[in-house]
């Protein structure tokens, strides 16, 4: 069942601004693929809305990664982070 | 007089992109005012021992939702007529916030339906005028059936323009 987060704690974190960002794929054209409106997409990328588990499994499927690697209930870091380690500058 | 080629459902007019005028919060404000004080000004017209015979209020009824037609549409070009599409053309997010108005408004429509009862009882127990006592019961029906819209138009922010590319659109979190 999809849900507006109310609190952090009720919150999933995504990486999908980042993957659209690094597959150059337009809001538009993932909304499409997997079928809800364009504005949802900003909906999830900005945290306002948790989707369903059938969405989330979309999304895991066109960007053909596992859902671990796209959502997460704690902050996500920075992919360079998790490959290479902390890199203080 | 020609036909065009392809008539728009009505999904596609909900969801036309030559409107983002009227998904900003502001838009959204006002339509909600303009016919909150509209439905007001209806219901006050019918309720209160004003001068006028039927067929006035008649012509008062007409005029007023000659003036209500296009504000709701503008309303629901700015929430994407989340209230009036079927339940498939709607996606899991458009879906969950119409669930949310619906339930966040539930009692106030409650309420406003008891309130039409009595109001419309209580005019015909103290003016015996059957059509004023249908008209105040009718705009308040209205008013409880469009309290989801009024509520949700209220809470939803600026809608966030499409970016030309997705490039421009992507930027890291």
């Amino acid at each position: 069942m999809p849900r507006l987060p109310k609190t952090d704690a009720d919150r999933v974190y995504n990486r999908l601004a980042v993957l659209r960002a690094e597959r150059g794929v337009s809001r538009r054209e993932l909304a499409d693929a997997i079928g809800v409106h364009p504005q949802t997409i900003g909906y999830l990328e900005r945290g306002e809305f948790n989707p369903s588990l059938a969405l989330a499994l979309r999304i895991g499927r066109y960007f053909a990664l596992p859902l671990e690697a796209i959502f997460d209930l704690d902050p996500l870091t920075p992919l360079s982070t998790q490959m290479y380690g902390r890199q203080d500058s | 007089m020609t036909r065009p080629a392809h008539w728009p459902s009505l999904e596609e007019i909900m969801n036309d992109e030559r409107y983002p005028q009227t998904r900003t919060r502001r838009a959204r404000r006002r339509n909600v005012v303009l016919e909150a004080v509209l439905l007001t000004a209806l219901t006050a017209a019918f309720a209160l021992p004003l001068p006028g015979d039927w067929a006035t209020r008649v012509v008062v009824l007409v005029v007023g939702f000659v003036a209500f037609v296009p504000l709701h549409a503008q309303l629901n070009l700015g929430i994407r007529g989340v209230f009036d599409l079927r339940r498939s053309a709607l996606d899991e997010h458009q879906f969950m916030l119409r669930a949310y108005a619906s339930d966040a408004t539930r009692w106030w429509a409650h309420g406003l339906t008891l309130l039409l009862l009595v109001a419309s009882l209580a005019t015909v127990a103290l003016t015996d005028d059957l059509f004023r006592a249908f008209g105040t019961g009718y705009v308040l029906w209205m008013v409880a059936g469009l309290l989801p819209s009024w509520w949700l138009a209220w809470q939803l922010g600026d809608e966030e323009a499409e970016p030309e590319s997705a490039d421009a659109a992507a930027s890291p979190a």
